[in-house]
């Protein structure tokens, strides 16, 4: 029978072997170039390259090199899963028409032209061009057929508008509410009806649909046309051949290890899903330090309320060292007198300077040079007056350094106020059911027109009417939605979403002390948001005002003193409406420099919006001191420098006074087991409560010896790291010490190859200590995979083969506990288990006999040894518990009378 | 007896004082130490691979030799074994390769077949500990009764009496309330202890009092 199974599985194999078809071959990497990158210090090479969709690419490699023959694999560019899968929808048949494919130019890619046949260059078009059988809208996949795949430049598409639809009319939605104003006027007034109208199609429409084309090639003419009734084509399929069409392009920019001046090869690999690999040619680039491109000046403007001048730029490349600002004669377009006013960084883009000097009759430019010392200049520019306006710095600017914060390395820029925030929506509880009603104009000529006082639209009709000036279209019919009669409005849901953006801020203490929110509505009863959901839902309220009440809770439930931490809000909930609080338009931006260099040379760090209010700064070396300033920017251009932050350095901590609490209990806890192994160590006996579990190991052990069966001791599914499996295998040395005295075979499978070691070694070194060492076979201690649920398996087989009479199940537990166990139930067998995995215990509390529950399993291996100074250890654990029960008690009891320092005391921050 | 003994014990004494100590400095040394001990962490696992493959070679091959009962499972598994690794080997790991094709079409299959089994063993092991014996059996088949509606759109429909007055809790309030409160406590009573239990064992084997570990008694 096994050999059956095996020959069958065998077979299964061979099968899924034989069905995984080869792959078609993945397109060369077509139209492939290197380049020089523009603009940059000689240091880029930009490699550019298209990928058909249809070609089986799994990914590109590229390769680069000093010479053509010493070629290295640099990077890979893995094709997108969207391309690689796919598939046909349809194929259409075009039977009643006659195209024919002919390819132009003898280029790496050929442009497609698809000619329609006719009975003149029908014999012409098949002499030089091939029949088109189908044409496809998706990428066929690779192993559709053995059509050879041909990779061409094409843009068609095929037009699938229905036989009527030149007839049928256009549509166009409004909002708004078809008013019958007077015989044979009407108006659209704003409403919140959905307006369906129908136009006539335009002549243009109608002469493009009733052309009897089938086929088009996208053009500028019929572009709108096009896109509206065509569907794009992926593939032309002849009898021999497939045209793909569809194409991306690919580009990777190789900056790591370029040198300027140099000569590098390059080849572009294609990898195919199979496998296979298709190479491109070797190309040669060599790298110039490029001039850069001149800045770009957004804005220069004239504050003449501190005369000042306000300069905005933007970089245009990627190797600048400084920005040189300069100012000259108005009409000095050679650039012959410039003289220099400041210099400024390569991550500046912006720059107020306070010019003494008359603005009349100047011009200013700005010079930016690369590392290489090549420099190129900005167009001249003649300032305008510019109003910066008001911008506010944030208030509470500051420059801290973040305790604890493990590498010591971090500075931080903070500012207040901390923001706390609710925005809410309301929505129709039941929707009312809508009703369409149609306005029919067949016996009237009826147009669109825009209304120019009000830029609204119209329809307009009149029997007599020819056609108005400026119409949008004739209008044909409007359907207008509407309440069903009767449908009041009814009551609404109100959605409540807040955010406190600062609960891991460490700039407001009071807020990083947010514990929860509560909401009510009027004077209804409060509703707390338990989980943190950031979001409250109050259904079916009346609709009406209603005033919204939002705290901001600490962690015993106290409402917090902060001013932001209560807000209220009047809700209309007469209709739907909602309300998001406004967020300030201006940004920050961060600048840092050493203490002792140049101010203008500081470093941006980032851009914030004006909803953030600190900047966490990472350093790279804490040798120095820094300089932070804030750039507060608005959004007309116009921004304000806050004065300068530091010097500040970033030091190193030797402890972590968040951990303060942990090394205290830690300490105590210590001592109070030094303590009882001292005791031990005297001679000092101790009672411990009987655990069954434990207890019955031996009984369990006899019942496999009387049964001549082997025991199964499972270590779990954890490493030697973990404590629970340190606990297992001291458990599994007592009982192995035991079997061997009774002479019975302990199976140990192992999850993990280091588990199996130790585990290996145990049982041998307690076989030997039980005066047994014959009773050690190393191959009942063995490895079986570290995949779960084929250990499972595999742990399952045995006990059906071995037919084990008892098992101990000690360490760590996943989801396969239940398998295990329940097996080992259905089996017969006697089972005791010891886990601290808190979900699996009830798995082994229905299956096993004896289930030693979490801290039990540890307590095992003492309560086996008999050892005083272990006796000891369990003595000092049940002291740990009557303190950390103690605790329990008096945070309760503080909590309830809402002392929140007991809760903060025990919450460790990690950074 | 010093390297077997001795020096392992004093090597967990050592990195066990100073990873203790570590948790609480938050200094850059510290850090270091730690991100160090990872690396080697990992290289050990690596080398840990090796052995569990000796290990099941050793194992099955033991087993075809002596024709033990069942010995054919053994060349399956090694068959299987083996033609995974030079699958790999030869083919690679890329999508579409023999490795890649096993790996999703066979092994992942056959492991959600496993997974897919703990349903009925729930339902088994389901019935035998909600069997309402004693009192405390109903009481986790009341508890376990409410919940199971309570997690399912039914429990919310059957709720009438809060149609009476909806500040009666629904039977998912008491589903969430069942799951919040005595289940919470419970489980985070439990974990207080194997945390305390951890810390015990830890410290039990820093002083070298617990030594089983090392492969054997005393």
């Amino acid at each position: 029978m096994l050999k059956k199974l095996g020959v069958l599985f065998i077979l299964l194999l061979l099968l899924t072997l034989i069905g995984c078809k080869e792959a078609r071959k993945p397109a060369i990497p077509l139209e492939l170039q290197v380049i020089d990158l523009p603009s940059d210090d000689g240091t880029g090479v930009l490699i550019n390259w298209i990928h058909f969709n249809a070609s089986p690419t799994l990914e590109y490699e590229i390769w680069r090199g000093d010479s053509e023959e010493d070629l290295k694999l640099i990077t890979k560019k893995r094709v997108q899963s969207g391309f690689e899968i796919p598939r046909i929808e349809a194929s259409d048949n075009l039977i009643e028409d006659d195209y024919y494919i002919v390819l132009e130019n003898d280029s790496e890619i050929p442009s497609l032209k698809l000619i329609q046949a006719n009975i003149e260059n029908r014999d012409s078009l098949s002499r030089i061009g091939e029949k088109v059988l189908f044409l496809e809208k998706e990428i066929a996949p690779p192993d559709l057929d053995t059509l050879k795949q041909i990779y061409v430049r094409g843009d068609y598409f095929k037009i699938i508008a229905q036989a009527d639809e030149a007839s049928r009319p256009n549509f166009i939605t409004r909002t708004g509410k078809l008013t019958d104003v007077a015989e044979g006027f009407y108006t659209i007034e704003s409403g919140d009806n959905a307006l369906e109208i129908a136009i006539e199609k335009s002549a243009d429409e109608i002469a493009f649909l009733e052309q009897k084309q089938k086929i088009y090639e996208n053009d500028l003419e019929n572009s709108k046309y096009i896109k509206k009734y065509g569907l794009k084509i992926a593939s032309f399929v002849t009898q021999t051949k497939r045209y793909c069409m569809i194409h991306a392009s690919f580009q990777h920019v190789d900056v790591e290890g370029i040198e300027i001046g140099k000569n590098f090869f390059y080849k572009v690999v294609a990898v195919g899903l199979d496998g296979s690999r298709i190479e491109s040619e070797v190309l040669e680039v060599t790298t110039l330090d490029n001039i850069p491109a001149p800045p770009l000046i957004q804005l220069c403007g004239l504050d003449s309320t501190e005369n000042s001048l306000i300069m905005r730029w933007r970089p245009t490349d990627s190797d600048i060292s400084k920005f040189s600002l300069f100012y000259t004669d108005e009409g000095d377009t050679n650039y012959e007198f410039g003289h220099l006013i400041s210099e400024f960084g390569a991550d500046w883009s912006s720059a107020k300077i306070d010019f003494q000097e008359s603005f009349q009759g100047k011009s200013f430019y700005l010079q930016a040079t690369d590392k290489g010392g090549q420099s190129a200049r900005s167009a001249l520019v003649t300032p305008s007056a510019f109003e910066v306006g008001e911008i506010l710095l944030p208030p509470g600017l500051t420059l801290v350094e973040p305790p604890n914060d493990k590498w010591g390395n971090v500075l931080q820029v903070q500012w207040e106020p901390a923001q706390l925030y609710v925005e809410y929506m309301v929505v129709e509880d039941n929707p009312p059911q809508l009703e369409s009603k149609k306005f029919s104009f067949e016996d009237q000529n009826c147009y669109l027109v825009s209304n120019p006082e009000t830029g609204q639209h119209e329809v307009v009709c009149s029997r007599e009417w020819t056609e108005p000036m400026d119409y949008i279209a004739k209008v044909l019919w409007v359907r207008q939605d509407q309440r069903v009669k009767g449908s009041e409005p009814g009551p609404k849901n109100l959605i409540i979403s807040y955010e406190s953006a600062y609960h891991h801020s460490y700039i407001d203490k009071i807020l990083q002390d947010v514990g929860f929110v509560r909401a009510k509505l009027d004077e209804g009863k409060w509703h707390v948001d338990r989980m943190e959901l950031e979001k409250f839902k109050f259904l079916e309220i009346s609709p009406e005002q209603h005033k919204l009440t939002v705290q901001f809770l600490g962690s015993s439930g106290k409402p917090m003193s902060h001013p932001e931490a209560n807000i209220e809000l009047e809700i209309d909930a007469t209709e739907p409406n909602s309300y998001s609080p406004e967020i300030p338009p201006h940004y920050y931006d961060i600048f840092r420099f050493r203490d002792g260099e140049d101010m203008n040379f500081a470093k941006k760090l980032t851009t914030l919006p004006a909803t953030a209010r600190e900047h966490r700064d990472v350093l790279d070396s804490t040798q120095y001191a820094y300089h932070y300033f804030l750039r507060a920017n608005s959004p007309s251009g116009g921004f304000v420098d806050s004065p300068l932050l530091g010097p500040l350095k970033a030091h190193n901590e030797i402890f972590d006074t968040n951990k303060a609490t942990v090394f205290i209990l830690m300490v105590i806890f210590i001592s109070v087991a030094l303590y009882f192994f001292n005791n031990a160590k005297r001679g000092k006996k101790f009672y411990i409560r009987p655990i069954a579990g434990i207890e019955h190991v031996d009984e369990a052990l006899g019942r496999a010896t009387e049964m001549g069966r082997p025991a199964l001791f499972v270590l779990g599914l954890s490493s030697i790291g973990d404590i629970a499996t340190l606990a297992g295998i001291t458990v599994l040395g007592r009982v192995a010490n035991r079997a061997a005295k009774y002479n019975t075979r302990v199976i140990v499978p192992c999850y993990d190859p280091i588990v199996m070691l130790v585990a290996q070694e145990t049982v041998k070194s307690a076989c030997i200590e039980a005066g047994r060492p014959d009773a050690y076979r190393e191959e009942d201690v063995f490895f079986v995979t570290t995949s779960q649920f084929a250990y499972a398996a595999a742990v399952n087989g045995i006990m059906l083969r071995e037919k084990t009479a008892t098992n101990f199940y000690m360490g760590m537990f996943y989801a396969e506990s239940l398998l295990l166990a329940e097996t080992g139930t259905r089996m017969g067998a006697i089972q005791i288990a010891g886990t601290d995995a808190v979900t699996q215990i009830p798995f082994f509390i229905t299956t096993c006999d004896y289930t030693l529950i979490g801290e039990e399993l540890y307590a095992a291996s003492a309560y086996l040894s008999d050892e005083p100074i272990q006796v000891g250890s369990l003595k000092a654990q049940d002291y740990g518990k009557a303190i950390v029960m103690f605790l329990i008690v008096l945070g309760i009891l503080l909590m309830t009378v809402h002392q929140d320092w007991i809760y903060h005391l025990f919450t460790v921050v990690t950074q | 007896m010093f390297w077997k003994r001795q020096l392992p014990l004093a090597i967990a004494f050592i990195a066990g004082v100073v990873f203790a100590i570590q948790y609480f400095v938050p200094h850059r040394i510290s850090q270091t130490i730690f991100e160090w001990y990872t690396d080697w962490a990992i290289i050990i696992a690596t080398f840990g691979a090796i052995l569990g493959f000796y290990s099941i070679v050793r194992l099955h091959s033991n087993k075809i030799r002596r024709k033990v009962p069942g010995w054919f499972y053994s060349v399956i598994t090694l068959a299987c074994m083996l033609s995974m690794v030079l699958g790999a080997i030869i083919g690679g790991q890329e999508t579409g390769s023999f490795f890649s094709n096993m790996y999703n079409y066979v092994f992942v299959p056959i492991s959600a077949t496993m997974f897919s089994l703990l349903g009925f063993y729930i339902a088994s092991a389901s019935y035998r500990a909600f069997r309402a014996r004693t009192a405390k059996a109903t009481g986790l088949l009341l508890a376990a009764v409410i919940v199971m509606l309570g997690r399912v759109p039914l429990g919310q429909s059957i709720s009438f009496w809060t149609k009476w007055n909806p500040n009666l809790p629904s039977l998912v309030d008491i589903a969430n309330w069942i799951m919040d409160v005595p289940n919470m406590a419970s489980k985070r009573a439990i974990a207080l202890g194997v945390a305390l239990g951890m810390m015990l064992v830890s410290l039990k084997i820093i002083l070298g009092i617990e030594r089983t570990y090392l492969g054997g008694g005393d």
